[in-house]
């Protein structure tokens, strides 16, 4: 019987390079129908909550609260890469998929880091290595993809039956009046 | 009475008036405890600057630039002096200020959206300072600071002799300067004694009560400061944010600095029970945000005490009571991020409160990046008004707030003056207080 797992995905990176776009792109476009951001994996689905923080680079201070319990990590910008992995490393649960992503691959003539160059830092710090163009959706899909294959599927995974389809959707402009089904924490 | 109980005994607009009165050239600053008083005062001394309406005299300019110059690494200067002229002048930017003095100086006519006299007073401390330090205006990097600021202006215009105003300073007499003398070494006693008081203290010498009342009051004033403008086009992600949104930045600068400061007094005695006192003023901190509704500084507090640094000092945890601890799980959980802060947002919009900023910058780059960029976002009306709406929900509920004006800042001014350890030193400082291996790594309760 195929199992539901349920994972926390943050994504990390410098101000304006995609991160939110990435994101809108695999919810929107992968999943229209029922905008859930699931992903089907050797039978089982999986679930991820993902959890972007655009906006508040500025704070440094915040980071670490948004990545404790994280499952999985998209780095979202090469430049930056290095300083994110070792705060991963010391701040993030050990068992972290941590992937990077080189988004903008439309822009390819202004390229600034070759697809070696970005795939011999992955191997190094063993991290998962994709690119991606949220403006074109190529390779969109196949970076979650990815990382949904490289994540454990334990029974700490399983997503709680109680969870309400909807409430993990992000409604901006809902007020805070309107009451949200409760549920489980997630970490 | 001497000039040193003039100072000292009077309040700080008194010590304001008597600091603007001379000159404070002579004044030399070597310690650093001094230093960062030294920079409170200055930013004191611009302020009064720029609120004195009635002084006009000159040498303000070239104390006060003179004495930024002899204390602070030029980007501080460039930051303070920036930051306090903008501040004061929310409304335009400080190039359209100086372009429409530089325009109009000749006449007498007012501007209804431009405070000449504020600009032009801002404009002369600019100049005079180019007189008095020209390296400042000279090297490379600096020259491009001063350009991005006064793009249309530029250099020249800074150095135009016939906008000048009469750039002699006042011949000096022996008396003056004697007198001056005495100030000075009045001024540094001053600063010294407020060193001892300042310095030396912690957050545990004031009351949760009076500290939230003050970060409250500092939140209030920072949020009056942030114009709309500064959240269009996403302006505080931006490369020119400093020059496009630096209220916006202000704000999540002292943010942080008031969650780093709580890390670091955390983490600071060496006893698990000093500690624990500090946890505890924390939790009655918080509940005092709460119940004066800056959700800003709560997170703040609540942030600093979930760190992983403090939140693995098993040792220290223990000595909180069962209550305390239920109370920093409630208080935790009304700011947690989960179901995309829905507790948070059910609190905000109860009315008027300081908002927890972050949040907010988050769905506006979500709103942005959800407007289509074609056909041209001009047409995407729908878009656009749902990001605006947003902006001007968030500056109503923060302007509507009012918890009314402070005379006392000094636990305001103690966070902002501490000199706090940096990221990698406080993580040492937590393994070097609690080493891994004297607790098991279960954690005293769960965090986050």
């Amino acid at each position: 019987m195929p199992k539901i797992y349920q994972y926390k995905l943050v994504l990390l990176g410098e101000s304006a390079v995609g991160k939110s776009s990435l994101v809108l792109r695999f919810v929107k476009n992968s999943f229209s129908d029922h905008q859930e951001s699931t992903i089907g994996v050797d039978k089982d689905t999986l679930k991820f909550e993902i959890w972007d923080t655009a906006g508040q680079e500025r704070y440094n201070s915040l980071a670490p609260m948004y990545y404790r319990g994280a499952h999985a990590a998209v780095v979202d910008s090469f430049e930056r890469a290095k300083k994110w992995v070792t705060e991963l490393l010391r701040n993030a649960s050990p068992n972290i998929v941590i992937a990077l992503v080189g988004n903008k691959l439309d822009l390819a003539t202004h390229r600034q880091v070759t697809l070696e160059e970005g795939q011999a830092y992955a191997d190094e710090a063993n991290l998962l290595f994709t690119e991606a163009s949220a403006r074109s959706g190529d390779g969109v899909s196949e970076a979650f993809i990815k990382i949904a294959k490289k994540l454990p599927k334990t029974e700490q995974q399983m997503a709680s039956p109680r969870l309400a389809p909807d409430a993990r959707r992000v409604d901006l402009n809902r007020s805070g009046a309107e009451s949200y089904p409760t549920t489980n924490r997630c970490c | 009475m001497s000039m040193h109980e003039e100072l000292t005994g009077g309040s700080s607009e008194r010590v304001r008036s008597v600091a603007l009165s001379c000159s404070l050239e002579d004044l030399t600053l070597t310690d650093q405890s001094e230093e960062q008083l030294a920079e409170m005062s200055c930013v004191e001394l611009i302020d009064s600057l720029l609120d004195y309406s009635r002084e006009d005299s000159e040498h303000l300019y070239y104390s006060v630039a003179l004495l930024y110059r002899q204390n602070f690494t030029w980007n501080n200067i460039f930051h303070q002096v920036a930051s306090k002229i903008l501040d004061k002048n929310a409304e335009c930017s400080i190039t359209e200020q100086l372009n429409y003095t530089i325009e109009h100086s000749n006449h007498t006519a007012a501007h209804p959206n431009y405070d000449t006299q504020q600009s032009k007073r801002a404009f002369q401390f600019l100049r005079h300072w180019q007189r008095i330090i020209p390296s400042d205006f000279e090297d490379e990097g600096r020259k491009m600071y001063w350009q991005r600021l006064l793009p249309q202006i530029g250099l020249e215009a800074l150095s135009d002799k016939s906008l000048a105003p009469n750039t002699a300073l006042p011949p000096r007499s022996a008396a003056e300067i004697h007198r001056k003398r005495g100030v000075m070494s009045s001024m540094r006693k001053l600063f010294s004694s407020m060193g001892d008081l300042k310095l030396s203290g912690t957050l545990l010498d004031y009351e949760p009560h009076h500290v939230a009342l003050q970060i409250t009051a500092h939140h209030q004033h920072l949020f009056s400061m942030i114009s709309a403008l500064e959240f269009s086009n996403l302006a505080w992600t931006r490369p020119s944010r400093h020059r496009t949104a630096p209220s916006l930045l202000r704000l999540i600068h002292w943010s942080d600095r008031l969650s780093w400061y709580l890390i670091h007094s955390i983490l600071q005695p060496e006893r698990p029970k000093q500690r624990a006192a500090i946890l505890q003023f924390c939790i009655r901190l918080a509940t005092h945000l709460l119940d004066m509704r800056d959700y800003n500084g709560l997170k703040c507090v609540i942030v600093a005490m979930g760190y992983s640094m403090v939140g693995r000092l098993r040792r220290t945890w223990r000595h909180l009571s069962r209550t305390e601890r239920t109370e920093f799980k409630i208080l935790e959980e009304i700011v947690a991020e989960d179901r995309n802060w829905a507790r948070l947002r059910e609190l905000e919009a109860e009315g008027p409160c300081i908002p927890f900023l972050g949040l907010h910058l988050t769905d506006l780059v979500h709103l942005y990046e959800a407007i289509p960029t074609s056909p041209p976002s001009g047409e995407h009306f729908d878009g656009w008004k749902g990001y605006a709406q947003k902006v001007k929900t968030l500056l109503e509920i923060s302007k509507r707030f009012n918890i009314g004006q402070m005379s006392s800042k000094g636990a305001v001014m103690l966070i902002e003056s501490a000199v706090i350890l940096d990221e990698k030193e406080l993580v040492k400082k937590s393994f070097r207080v609690e080493p891994k291996n004297s607790v098991k790594l279960r954690r005293a309760f769960s965090i986050g």
